[in-house]
């Protein structure tokens, strides 16, 4: 039982990844077969896993109201009336208003505007942060300027050559950097997989040893 | 989309103008309840959508083909909730046979499949690009020289000097335009979600029709 | 002159804000109509969406969820308008959990999905999928073992385009937007050539470039920009093109700005003044 808890698992990736790379490599049904189970296997705990952060999220809050922790038992009541109210409304009565009026209208709204907001902090960090002190960092922010104002049609009205290098940069420029980065992130995960396969990577497994 | 007439549809642009506001009042003037309440608000609605999407998800991918007779379906509904023994510390390890699966299958999938694109479709263009003019040979040659010069900088085994030195210098300067590349995209990517914002409270106002 | 840059360095970031927020606003009350020219990589792009056959089925994957709209959702709209003004089957599939806004939207925008194509023959919406690329894998086996139902949960087998869209040989070509396409030339394109085209955001352009350049990708459109090109070379400039402008003036001040910054650094550098 010790073996199960604490071991076991570390045969399961060697296991199902030699089942895959057989069934990429050799044309047999029944390995085929195998794989594919595999695959919708993966689909279905994929699908479930989703409710990890929800449960995490009511444990979380249900803490701070249990608690009333000052300053965020109020925030936190709000969080899981509306959670409660949206859900339970998207279960029990997806096509009424009760569900699309705060999916269109609230939500879409929302999430638009949370990541939008990082437009701002791209200006204050332009005048902040992005400071040309060495070679590596002028470079980065040349052909970062020279592709900004290609992109923006004001660049190639006030002058055509932002238009022509833009064109350079993102077509020559960058390709040496982001072919190293596809093959070297290539490289790494084949690397990264053979040591999940061999049992040295444990990080995602989670918890404590036991 | 028009400008809605009838109540619910005001009752949520409205809404969402002010909702956007809040979560704006932030970064514009200082932090503050409303923009708290907002945020706490799209917690709870967000959370909502995702565990909706988990119960609609796992009854379509797991529990319609289980009701028609395909039973090897409870295998994976199994390992599915032992994913949630995660918040026990008892019953804990239970979970690790769940991210087993998963990682495994990822693996196998993944390690195997980007062989191809990711590097010898990468070797093959960078020694293949086109020299019909004097233009192309020097991207060739940029291309060529810093793509392995790109390479080096990734040696970690050996200290950078004498030769690889250089050429390693050489890669990392290749690499910042890359990354200044992707800079000035992501301003493009940051500033478009920022006008759709913009436009959105534009359009409420009744500024710019909708 | 360094007290100068001391005090600009000083200001308030939230008077840079204010200020872009109103830069962004000016466009759209009064436009500047700048011309905006058209890349290779978003021919190609038109190009390959525009061969595909009457009849032929085109798989369209949404890698983006609503807080992408602004950047993919028009240039997406321009797609579907070359597509259903050639009849052709449409089936959509969506790695995002929101994804039923984004048909709500999409059947707003384009009005032949809904007066002209019916669902179930000519268009399905299979709705999200969860499981990364295993499950691309699997949809380009068989599509049917990972949607026993569409979105609506209509049986797969009750849908008649389904019959003739069941492996990733039956489909055309792919169009994804937003990110993650790779996993579409991993397991579409590499093993059984299935063309895949990219209208996804700006900062995946950089990324995606390697992969057109080499030929895996067919066509590459990246960002409002790339939305705003694609609805100028289908003749219909709508919500791309109008937000140009308003991403021309905030380019401009953001470049501004850095310049701004980095001549105090040099200013300081050059003087031996404060770094």
């Amino acid at each position: 039982m010790a073996f199960i808890k604490t071991k076991g698992f570390l045969a399961v990736p060697l296991i199902i990844a030699v089942v895959m790379f057989a069934d990429y490599f050799i044309a047999v049904k029944e390995v085929a077969s195998l794989a594919g189970i595999l695959r919708t296997w993966a689909l279905v705990i994929s699908s479930m896993a989703l409710g990890l952060g929800v449960v995490n999220l009511v444990r979380v809050h249900g803490k701070n109201i249990y608690v009333r922790k000052p300053g965020m038992w109020i925030f936190s009541t709000v969080t899981l009336f509306t959670f409660t109210v949206v859900f339970l409304a998207g279960v029990l009565a997806k096509q009424s208003d009760l569900w699309n009026w705060p999916f269109q209208h609230v939500y879409t709204t929302l999430q638009q505007t949370m990541y939008a907001a990082t437009g701002f902090y791209i200006v204050s960090s332009a005048y902040r942060a992005f400071r040309a002190r060495n070679v590596d960092a002028t470079l980065l922010l040349i052909s970062g300027c020279v592709v900004a104002l290609r992109n923006a049609p004001i660049g190639e009205a006030i002058w055509g050559g932002f238009s022509v290098l833009g064109d350079w940069f993102m077509d020559v420029g960058q390709l040496p950097g982001y072919r190293v980065f596809a093959m070297v992130t290539g490289f790494g995960i084949i690397a990264y997989s053979l040591r999940v396969i061999l049992g040295s990577e444990r990080g995602f497994y989670g918890g404590r040893r036991e | 989309m028009p400008y809605p007439t009838d109540l619910l549809g005001l009752l949520g642009i409205w809404t969402g103008f002010f909702l956007t506001i809040a979560i704006y009042s932030y970064q514009l003037y200082k932090e503050n309840v409303l923009y708290r309440l907002a945020e706490h608000i799209y917690v709870g609605i967000a959370f909502a959508i995702v565990a909706v999407t988990t119960w609609e998800t796992t009854q379509k991918t797991a529990v319609v083909p289980l009701l028609n007779g395909e039973y090897i379906y409870l295998i994976p509904l199994a390992l599915g909730v032992m994913m949630y023994t995660i918040f026990t510390s008892k019953i804990r390890w239970m979970s690790r046979y769940s991210v087993a699966v998963l990682v495994g299958t990822s693996i196998g999938v993944r390690t195997v499949s980007l062989i191809v694109p990711s590097i010898i479709s990468q070797v093959i263009s960078t020694i293949s690009a086109p020299k019909n003019t004097a233009l192309d040979i020097f991207n060739y040659l940029f291309i060529g020289v810093g793509t392995v010069c790109a390479l080096l900088y990734f040696i970690l085994t050996h200290e950078h000097k004498g030769v690889l030195k250089g050429t390693a210098q050489f890669g990392r300067y290749v690499m910042m335009i890359g990354l200044g590349t992707m800079f000035g995209n992501t301003i493009l990517m940051r500033m478009a979600m920022l006008s759709g914002r913009v436009e959105y409270l534009l359009q409420v106002l009744k500024i710019i029709p909708m | 002159m360094s007290k100068v840059f001391s005090k600009l360095e000083d200001i308030d970031r939230r008077y840079y804000y204010w200020a872009i927020f109103l830069i962004l606003a000016v466009p759209f009350i009064k436009p500047l109509g700048m011309p905006i020219s058209i890349k290779q990589s978003t021919r190609d792009l038109y190009k390959g969406v525009d061969q595909v056959e009457p009849g032929e089925v085109v798989l369209i994957d949404w890698h983006m969820s609503v807080s992408t709209w602004p950047e993919c959702l028009d240039g997406l709209v321009a797609e579907l308008k070359v597509l259903t003004s050639h009849d052709v089957k449409i089936v959509i599939t969506s790695i995002s959990v929101d994804c039923e806004m984004s048909w709500n939207k999409v059947n707003q925008l384009v009005p032949a999905l809904r007066d002209k194509y019916e669902y179930g023959k000519d268009i399905v919406f299979l709705g999200y999928y969860a499981g990364g690329e295993p499950t691309n894998q699997q949809m380009a086996i068989d599509v049917w073992s990972v949607f026993p139902t569409d979105h609506f949960k209509t049986p797969i087998a009750e849908l008649p385009l389904m019959a003739e869209a069941r492996t990733a040989n039956d489909y055309a070509i792919v169009l994804t937007t937003g990110e993650n396409e790779i996993v579409w030339v991993n397991q579409w394109w590499t093993p059984y050539g299935v063309p895949v085209g990219v209208m996804g955001i700006a900062m995946k352009g950089s990324a995606l470039q390697p992969y057109y350049n080499s030929g895996d990708i067919f066509g590459l459109a990246v960002g409002v920009r790339g939305g705003a090109e694609f609805e100028l070379l289908i003749g219909e400039p709508a919500g791309a093109v109008t937000r140009m402008d308003s991403i021309s003036l905030s380019h401009l001040s953001v470049v501004i700005l850095i310049i701004i910054a980095n001549t105090g650094v040099l200013y300081n550098k050059l003087t031996g003044g404060k770094k």
